[in-house]
C-alpha cells in the first residue's frame, strides 16, 4: 500500500548489564511520517457523545459551548467519513441521523446535523456505560475505517453502576478509540481518565466552556490525520524472560502492560496503540531476563510494530531491538542511557503527583506534602515547566531543588484537576546520545 | 579450541571448482608437510594449468595470488547449551534470544607462508577483531606474504563491520598494488587511505551520526628483501628472531600509554598502571587524524617470524622475547604456533578478542595446492550484519 505512512523505530538503551544484572530498560521511539495525500486514503468514521445532563444548564454556558463546538466538530469532518452525533444523559439518544446508523458528512448532512445539534437541551442524568454502548453499535459494519469518538461530559458517572460502565469498557476495547474531554469541574479525573486509557485517547479538562470549540476542532482533525488503523506493539520476549511492562511514554504516559494479547507464538504478546498520523510516540518495555555471565549476550525483546487490517492480517511497519550485553567494565555498565533516565524520571513525576492529590483528597496532608515535594523536585529537574507551573497553583514551593513545598490552602477545583489530567503529559526527550567517551 | 597441530585442509584437486565453500574452514589432523603436487586445475574454471603459470589461460585467473576467505556462515543450533533453537531472526535464537552462532568466533586461515587464528576470547559477546591474509607466488622466485589484522574500536558504532571492512580492502589494495609493482611502503600507505574510505562509508549510527564506525590496523608485508609494517592504533606487529632475546617489535601504539613510554615521560610498567593505557590517539574511520599510517622497513638478519596481533594477545604477553620463545619459531606448523599463542591469552582470561598471525622470515614458498585463488570479492560487498 503505497499510502500506507513510513514507520522508523529506534531504540534508546544502555545494552551493557554488570554480572549478575536481570532488568533490561529500552526506550522504542516510533516516528510516522505522512506518506499519504490528504484526501480519504484510510477510511474513517465518526461518533460524537454530547453530555446533554440537567447539570449541563448549570451554567447555561456550557450546554451551549458544548452545542458550539459538536457544531465546529461536525464542520471538521471530511467529506464523505460516516459519522453521528448521540446526546447523552441516563440514556443514549440519537441525535443526528434520527436512527441508529452513520450518514456520510457532505453540506447538506452537515447542515442536517447542525440544525439537530442546535435544538440540543440539558435535561436527565449521566450513564456513560450507555453512551458508549450505542457508539460501538454505530461503528458496527465499519470495521474497515479507523473509528473514532469524543465523549464530552461535565459530570460524574453517577446512574449507572460502576460495573456497567466497566463492561461497556470492555466490550469498547479495541473497537474505537475516544478522546475524552470533562467541561466544568463537577466530574471525576480518575473515571474519565479509565475510559480514555481503555479506548487509547486523550483526556483533558476544559475549564473554560468558550475554548472548547477550537478543541474539538483541534480532536476531529487530529482524527481525520490518522492513515493506519489498528497498530499493535508486537513484543516478543526470549523463553524464560518476563515483560515487566510496556508503557508509551510520549506525548503522554498509558500504560499498556495489562493489554497484552496473545501474538501469533507463544514468546510473543501484542499491546494496542490505536490509530496513527504523521505523529511520533516513545515507549517504555522493561523486560526481566535471565541473568548472563560477563561475555554473554542476548536479544532481551523485538518490538515490532504491525497495522492489522479487518480481516486480521499483519503488515510489519517496523521494528527495534532491545540487546542484553553482560560486561565486566564499568565504563559499559555504568552509562545511563539519557532517555530511559528522562522518561523513568517523568513517570515517576506523574505517580508522583496522582499521588500526591489522592492523599490530599483523602485528608493525609503529609504524604500529599511528601509526594507533591518530590513531583515539584522532579519536575524541576527534568525541566517539565509546564507541570510545574501546575505544581505550583497546587503548593507553595519553598525550594524546588530539594522539593520543598507547603500545600496550599484554598486551591480551585480546576487547577487541581488541571493539573491532575495534565500530569501524565511528559516532556519529550532529545534523543541524542552524550554517553559516549 | 581446535587442537594444535590443526591445519587447513588443502583443496583438492577435484574439488577445486565449484566446491570451495563445502571445504574451506574444515580441518584435519593433516601434517604440516604437504604433497610437492603440480598446480592442479584452475580453481576458477577448473580447466589444467602448469605451475608456472601466473594466470590461466582459459579463463584470465590469477593463479600466484591465494587469498584468505572471510569467516563463512557457521550455521547448525543455538550455541546456549539449555537451548534447543535451531531458527534465527535479526542475528538472535528464535527462542532464547543467544546471538547466533558466529562464524568470526574463532577461525582460522593456513595460506602456508602466512598463517593465523582469530578467537572471540572469553569475556566479550562478539569477535571485534578480523584479519585477511594474502600470498603473491613469483613463478621460480620466493613468495611475498602479506597480512592484516584489525581490531574494531569497542566504543565505536558496529566494530565488528568496521574490522571486517578494514581488513578486506586492505588486503586488496595490498595484493593488486604489489601485482602491479608498486613498492611496499606506497602499497601499505594506499592500503591504509584505501581502508580508511571503507569504514568511513559504512553508515554511521542511525541513532547518534557522531558515532561513526573504527577500527585498528596493521599491515605486514613480508618479502625476502625486507619486512614493511605499517599502523595505525594499537595492535602490534613483533619480530620473533631465531634467537629470542633479539626479538622486538617494530610498531609504537597510537594509544595514550605508547605515546607516554615514545615521549619518554613514563615507564612501560608506569605507563600502562594509567587507566588511559589503551585510549587510542588513532584508528581508522571517520574524525581518524589524517596523517599517512605509520610505516617500518625492517631487514632480518636472520631467520625468523613476523607477528601482527591485537592487543587482546600482547596485553597478556606483552614481550618480544616472551612471544619468541611462545611460538618456538614456528616449528611445528605455522598454524599451530598462531593457535598456541591464542591460547595463552585465552588460559589467561581471554579478556579481549584475540588475532595472531604469523609470517616466517625469509619468505616460505607456498604449497601448490593451499587454498585457492579466490574473485576479488567483498570489498563492494556488504560487511553489514543485520541493519534492520
Amino acid at each position: 500500500m503505497s499510502n500506507q505512512p513510513q514507520f522508523t523505530v529506534n531504540v534508546y538503551q544502555n545494552e551493557y548489564l554488570a554480572e549478575g544484572a536481570s532488568e533490561v530498560n529500552a526506550i522504542v521511539s516510533v516516528q510516522s511520517a505522512a506518506a499519504y495525500g490528504g484526501a480519504a486514503v484510510r477510511r474513517a468514521a465518526q461518533v460524537i457523545m454530547v453530555d446533554c445532563s440537567g447539570s449541563m444548564d448549570y451554567p447555561p454556558t456550557k450546554m451551549a459551548a458544548a452545542r458550539q463546538a459538536t457544531e465546529a466538530a461536525i464542520d471538521a469532518i471530511r467529506d464523505g467519513v460516516p459519522f453521528a452525533v448521540v446526546a447523552g444523559t441516563h440514556v443514549a439518544r440519537m441525535v443526528f441521523p434520527g436512527t441508529e446508523y452513520l450518514v456520510p458528512a457532505d453540506a447538506s448532512s452537515r447542515a442536517a446535523a447542525k440544525a439537530a445539534v442546535a435544538r440540543l437541551t440539558a435535561g436527565g442524568g449521566t450513564a456513560m456505560g450507555q453512551w458508549l454502548a450505542m457508539a460501538d453499535r454505530l461503528f458496527t459494519g465499519h470495521e474497515q475505517a479507523i473509528r473514532h469518538a469524543i465523549l464530552l461530559t461535565d459530570g460524574k458517572d453517577e446512574h449507572e453502576d460502576p460495573s456497567d460502565l466497566a463492561a461497556a469498557l470492555s466490550r469498547c476495547e479495541g473497537r474505537f478509540t475516544c478522546d475524552c474531554r470533562g467541561i466544568g469541574t463537577d466530574w471525576v479525573v480518575a473515571e474519565l481518565r479509565r475510559v480514555s486509557t481503555a479506548l487509547l485517547g486523550t483526556v483533558d479538562i476544559v475549564a473554560d466552556p468558550g475554548r472548547l470549540s477550537a478543541d474539538f476542532q483541534q480532536i476531529i482533525e487530529h482524527a481525520m490525520g490518522k492513515a493506519v488503523g489498528d497498530v499493535r506493539l508486537r513484543v516478543w520476549a526470549p523463553q524464560g524472560a518476563q515483560v515487566k511492562f510496556v508503557k508509551q511514554v510520549a506525548p503522554q504516559i498509558v500504560d499498556l502492560t495489562g493489554r497484552r494479547a496473545p501474538g501469533p507464538n507463544p514468546l510473543t504478546g501484542d499491546y494496542p496503540t490505536g490509530a496513527w498520523g504523521a505523529e511520533s510516540r516513545d515507549y517504555q518495555v522493561c523486560v526481566q531476563v535471565r541473568p548472563g555471565s560477563v561475555g554473554d549476550e542476548m536479544l532481551a525483546a523485538r518490538i515490532g510494530l504491525v497495522a492489522v487490517d479487518g480481516a486480521g492480517q499483519a503488515a510489519v511497519l517496523g521494528q527495534g531491538l532491545v540487546k542484553a550485553i553482560w560486561s565486566d567494565d564499568i565504563a559499559q555498565t555504568g552509562r545511563i542511557d539519557r532517555t530511559v533516565a528522562d522518561y523513568t524520571g517523568q513517570t515517576e513525576l506523574a505517580d508522583a503527583i496522582r499521588e500526591g492529590l489522592e492523599a490530599r483528597k483523602n485528608g493525609d496532608l503529609d504524604t500529599a506534602t511528601a509526594r507533591l515535594g518530590r513531583a515539584v523536585k522532579l519536575a524541576a529537574e527534568s525541566g517539565n515547566d509546564e507541570t510545574a507551573l501546575l505544581l505550583a497553583k497546587v503548593v507553595d514551593v519553598d525550594d524546588p531543588a530539594t522539593g520543598t513545598v507547603r500545600l496550599k490552602q484554598r486551591v480551585s477545583d480546576a487547577d487541581e484537576m488541571t493539573l491532575d489530567t495534565r500530569s501524565t503529559r511528559t516532556a519529550r526527550v532529545g534523543k541524542n546520545r552524550n554517553n559516549h567517551s | 579450541m581446535d587442537e594444535d597441530g590443526d591445519v587447513t585442509e588443502p583443496e583438492q584437486p577435484d574439488a577445486a571448482a565449484g566446491g570451495l565453500d563445502e571445504t574451506l574452514g574444515e580441518t584435519l589432523e593433516t601434517p604440516i608437510a604437504r604433497p610437492a603436487a603440480a598446480w592442479p586445475s584452475c580453481p576458477a574454471c577448473g580447466a589444467e594449468v602448469a605451475p608456472e603459470d601466473g594466470y590461466c589461460e582459459e579463463c584470465g585467473a590469477d593463479l600466484l595470488v591465494r587469498r584468505s576467505e572471510p569467516a563463512l556462515p557457521a550455521g547448525g543450533p543455538c550455541r546456549s547449551a539449555d537451548c534447543a533453537g535451531e531458527s534465527f531472526t535479526d542475528g538472535y535464537c528464535d527462542v532464547c534470544g543467544s546471538p547466533e552462532p558466529d562464524p568470526r568466533d574463532h577461525y582460522e586461515r593456513d595460506l602456508g607462508p602466512v598463517a593465523g587464528v582469530t578467537d572471540r576470547g572469553l569475556r566479550h559477546s562478539r569477535n571485534e577483531d578480523d584479519m585477511s591474509l594474502a600470498v603473491l607466488g613469483a613463478s621460480g622466485g620466493a613468495p611475498v606474504a602479506v597480512a592484516v589484522v584489525c581490531d574494531g574500536v569497542s566504543t565505536s558504532y558496529k566494530p565488528e563491520t568496521a574490522s571486517a571492512a578494514a581488513a578486506l580492502t586492505a588486503r586488496e589494495h595490498l595484493v593488486l598494488a604489489l601485482r602491479r609493482g608498486e613498492d611496499p611502503n606506497s602499497a601499505t600507505l594506499g592500503a591504509f587511505e584505501q581502508a580508511n574510505k571503507a569504514v568511513a562509508a559504512l553508515p554511521a549510527d542511525p541513532v547518534d551520526e557522531g558515532n561513526g564506525r573504527a577500527s585498528t590496523m596493521v599491515t605486514a608485508i613480508v618479502a625476502e628483501d625486507g619486512v614493511t609494517v605499517g599502523w595505525v592504533g594499537d595492535a602490534r606487529v613483533y619480530w620473533l628472531d631465531s634467537n629470542p632475546e633479539d626479538s622486538l617489535a617494530l610498531t609504537l601504539d597510537d594509544s595514550w600509554a605508547g605515546r607516554m613510554i615514545a615521549d619518554g615521560t613514563l615507564t612501560e610498567e608506569e605507563a600502562f598502571k594509567s587507566p588511559l593505557a589503551h585510549t587510542i590517539l588513532r584508528w581508522l574511520g571517520p574524525g581518524a587524524p589524517e596523517e599517512p599510517a605509520n610505516l617500518r622497513v625492517f631487514l632480518p638478519d636472520g631467520p625468523g617470524l613476523v607477528l601482527a596481533c591485537s592487543d587482546g594477545l600482547w596485553n597478556y604477553v606483552p614481550d618480544a622475547a616472551d612471544l619468541a620463545r611462545l611460538a618456538a619459531g614456528g616449528f611445528g606448523g605455522l598454524q599451530a604456533a598462531a593457535n598456541a599463542m591464542a591460547s595463552v591469552a585465552i588460559e589467561g582470561g581471554g579478556h579481549d578478542n584475540i588475532t595472531a598471525v604469523l609470517l616466517p622470515w625469509p619468505p616460505r614458498r607456498p604449497e601448490p595446492g593451499g587454498e585457492p585463488t579466490s574473485e576479488i570479492q567483498a570489498v563492494n560487498e556488504p560487511v553489514e550484519g543485520n541493519e534492520q
